[in-house]
């Protein structure tokens, strides 16, 4: 919004005196901006609350977003890559056969709490979040990002200190992502003596190494953090960092606009093209690292015959679906992971746009007047599918011209995951949003397993032998050819059709500068600086 | 009036055991539950056996209803399954933030509803009175939510007068005392408190106000109409009392029971929660919390509040029969 004169004709023709209103109108402004202090104050608004502080029991981005600047772990993902670099560990070994990784901590660390991080602190932490007995552990807690994210359980063996700087960590498998599941936001080291002074509030009293301190939690409100000023490494630019919650996009949009937070994620499509044309706002991108497609149930007629699956994938008009139905940040995926990953094949295309094609293949299999079917969509905004209703929409009518009819379907959330484990939807929409930046963490996921109670209704024997061979071997060169195998199969069986990745944006007011983004939304404020 | 009383809180039992058998019955019998919305798409069924169990949530039904009822006899509402905080406590952490916006919403509704019902049906049909019931019709009509987001980018984005959101700006200091903004302004003496408070509670008790405002404004109106054609009104004026007198002091109370009435079922609406001015402006209150813990599955929250929403009503009723047998002498006799 442009200032001065156009302003005070406007207010002028109200009939007030003009000096009385501009009066008003400065002192209304005053106190409007956040107190910044000399580093500055950068405030960030997000769309819900974190649930703990504690990052090992949680599995939400947003706890992630706030412990990932309080906390950190022994190594970490690299500016906007998924390549590791040290972190709390300055260098490490990795023996032969992969099972032992030893690693050598900084010197002259220490909590916020004064107390020193070593190989006791680590062993600690590790013991808490892997050893059911572990008395520091309340009985709400779930581990699920050791247990089932990295699996851990049934991969680390035993972890030991070798000297106050040195830890070994031995493995019962090789794990070929194990640094890349170190460096996971849950893999952070609290301070032992904090957690064991106070169990209880641990999740609201964070203790830990990195450039920021907690200061203040008001649920439902905004986390409020301080510079470390005693941090091990380069301290932060930021004097303050302060975390709002602003649930509706809008109207954080409208807050990122107003000037009164200075960055947001979740912005919703429609308001993404105002934010490229506001020059008083940068737009800034995190690298892909997810995929939306259409699910099938394959023990449904007619889902089972590939050539209908084929023809379904044929008939979608993707390049003009990401065109228009993804505000620029969509790109048209070949495939079931995104380029960026370890075995990404160059050589399949993915389906392409052929509805000539789609009809013969339906007539083939027997469909030549096509069949009605139900087709699920989620009522809320996912990354990977921004706007679902309105691709669901398109998707529906790009259908509809080979003769599949399509009843437009959704349910509440909770609802719609608990109903597709069941498999009991005939098409419908999903996708995912990687972890760590390995292709395990997505194929094994979709196609990993065939049992009750996951939505994989693919029984490819070939492609689980394959996935799990992957998982063993720690030769990455090996590892790309089994998952270009994998990712050609699927191509030709087509069992999920991939849609798209996307680029999730974030805004900021243009004089925030520094903000590095990662594809596994790992991101630290101690880069920001603001130009102003 | 202490029989009254008894009879009364004795009521509330039955019905607060009949809502919190519904609410859990209906809680745990639509699909999805805790385990589900904390996996969200990574669920599979070890980890949601795995979840279940650390939730206590694989229990039979009547074990998990009876080790909640147990609790809710200790006075515990047990913890929320999403934070594990204590929901008594993130309850007493945000009613205040619901009281005063609710407080602030109906001061202005009252006043400006009731005044202009007044005004409305002393000029009725001119164009005071148009007017009144054009805006009225409006303010019933508008959808909150729009008018919210309207109101805060004509505030806070263009003019730049007022903040967008949220109940106190974050960068300020305040560690609270009672939770209450305004009373904390005082006891602590913070000038800078309570107008940063009233500057971001502005446009939010407006945008709440706006239905109760067209629905109190619609019933003194019609009531006071109602009473000024009654014989003891003309009575009044013959007597020659002046038309102030005779509205304010004679009609106005007469007019007053249905208005207390609709005043007093807003009231129970208001402080169970206005979960879209709560969204729209940040608000850190009871509805928006209550409805994301229903859409969480967060078992606890919801039972917890139920009742206390419900208990919430059912003192806003008796008070509201209070009211009736002070304004109304008649009534007290029954």
């Amino acid at each position: 919004m442009s200032k001065g004169a156009p302003k005070l004709r406007r207010r002028a023709t109200l009939g007030l005196g003009p000096a009385a209103l501009l009066a008003m109108h400065a002192a209304a402004r005053l106190p409007l901006a956040y107190a910044r202090g000399e580093g500055g104050t950068f405030v960030f608004g997000r769309g819900g609350d974190s649930v703990k502080l504690d990052p090992a029991v949680v599995t939400d981005g947003e706890s992630f977003r706030v412990t990932d600047q309080i906390f950190e772990t022994l190594v970490q993902f690299n500016g906007s890559t998924t390549d590791i670099k040290p972190g709390l560990a300055r260098s490490w070994d990795i023996s032969p056969d992969g099972l032992v990784y030893t690693f050598t901590l900084r010197e002259g660390v220490r909590f916020h709490d004064g107390t020193p991080f070593d190989a006791d602190a680590v062993k600690w932490n590790f013991d808490r979040w892997g050893n059911p007995d572990n008395p520091y552990r309340l009985p709400a807690d779930t581990f699920e990002y050791y247990e089932d994210v990295a699996g851990f359980t049934d991969t680390i063996a035993g972890v030991e200190v070798v000297d106050p700087l040195t830890v070994r960590i031995t493995l019962s498998a090789p794990q070929a992502p194990f640094l890349l599941n170190l460096a996971l936001p849950a893999f952070a080291f609290a301070s032992p003596t904090a957690m064991m002074a106070d169990l209880e509030n641990a999740y609201k009293n964070p203790v830990g190494t990195g450039p920021f301190r907690f200061v203040e939690w008001v649920p439902g409100d905004h986390i409020t953090l301080d510079k470390n000023t005693s941090y091990w490494g380069e301290p932060a630019n930021l004097d303050r960092v302060i975390v709002r919650v602003i649930p509706d996009n809008t109207a954080r949009f409208l807050a990122v606009r107003s000037g009164s937070i200075d960055m947001m994620e979740g912005v919703n499509p429609e308001d993404l093209a105002a934010a490229r044309r506001d020059r008083t706002l940068s737009v800034i991108f995190r690298p892909s690292l997810n995929i939306g497609y259409i699910n099938m149930n394959l023990q449904m007629k007619p889902f089972d015959d590939v050539r209908v699956r084929q023809a379904i994938a044929a008939a979608i008009n993707r390049p003009a679906i990401v065109e228009s139905l993804y505000a620029g940040i969509g790109t048209v995926a070949s495939q079931l992971i995104p380029p960026s990953l370890l075995g990404w094949n160059p050589e399949v295309k993915g389906p392409q746009y052929d509805p000539a094609k789609a009809k013969q293949l339906l007539t083939d299999a027997g469909y030549g007047s096509g069949f009605t079917t139900d087709f699920w969509y989620m009522p809320v905004s996912r990354p990977y599918f921004p706007n679902p209703q309105a691709i669901a929409e398109a998707i529906a009518a790009d259908l509809a011209k080979v003769g599949i009819k399509t009843n437009l379907k959704t349910e509440d959330w909770a609802t719609y995951l608990t109903d597709r484990n069941q498999l009991k939807f005939p098409m419908w929409m999903l996708g995912w949003t990687g972890d760590n930046g390995d292709p395990d963490n997505f194929l094994f996921t979709f196609f990993g397993q065939f049992k009750p109670g996951i939505d994989n209704s693919w029984d490819n024997p070939q492609v689980r032998a394959l996935l799990q061979q992957a998982q063993r071997t720690a030769d990455s060169g090996e590892r790309d050819a089994i998952y270009r195998q994998v990712n050609a199969i699927i191509d030709q069986e087509m069992p999920r059709i991939p849609i798209a990745h996307t680029t999730p944006p974030l805004i900021a007011r243009s004089y925030v500068k520094g903000y590095v983004a990662n594809p596994t939304s790992t991101e630290y404020y101690s880069s920001i600086w603001l130009d102003k | 009036m202490l029989a009254f009383i008894a009879r009364r809180l004795l009521e509330t039992i039955p019905v607060l055991a009949g809502i919190s058998v519904v609410v859990f019955l209906f809680l745990h019998l639509i699909p999805g539950d805790p385990a589900m919305t904390l996996l969200g798409e990574r669920a599979n069924p070890q980890n949601l056996q795995r979840v279940r169990e650390q939730l206590g949530l694989d229990q039979p039904l009547y074990v998990q209803y009876g080790r909640y009822v147990l609790s809710l006899l200790h006075g515990d509402l047990g913890r929320s399954i999403r934070t594990n905080r204590p929901v008594l406590e993130e309850a007493r952490g945000r009613f205040p933030a619901t009281i005063e916006l609710s407080a602030a919403a109906l001061l202005i509704a009252i006043v400006v509803g009731a005044g202009g019902g007044v005004l409305s049906a002393s000029w009725r049909g001119s164009w005071v009175d148009h007017l009144a019931r054009v805006v009225s019709l409006v303010g019933i009509s508008i959808p909150i939510f729009w008018l919210g987001l309207v109101l805060i980018f004509l505030f806070a984005v263009w003019l730049q007068w007022l903040p967008p959101d949220g109940r106190l700006d974050a960068g300020l200091r305040y560690t609270p005392l009672t939770g209450f903004v305004f009373l904390d302004a005082l006891l602590l003496r913070r000038a800078d408190l309570a107008t940063n408070g009233l500057r971001h509670l502005a446009l939010p008790a407006l945008t709440l106000s706006t239905v109760p405002m067209a629905i109190i404004a619609r019933m003194t109106r019609s009531a006071m109409l109602e009473v000024l054609r009654a014989d003891y009104v003309r009575t009044a004026r013959a007597k020659g009392l002046s038309t102030w007198r005779v509205t304010l002091h004679h009609a106005l109370k007469n007019a007053a029971l249905p208005v207390v009435t609709i005043v007093g079922l807003e009231v129970g609406f208001l402080l169970s929660g206005a979960v879209l001015t709560e969204t729209i402006f940040s608000w850190p209150g009871i509805g928006r919390w209550i409805f994301e813990s229903i859409l969480n599955r967060d078992y606890p929250v919801v039972q917890g509040m139920t009742l206390v929403v419900a208990l919430i009503f059912v003192a806003v009723n008796f008070l509201v029969d209070v009211a009736y047998a002070a304004l109304d002498p008649r009534i007290r006799l029954r």
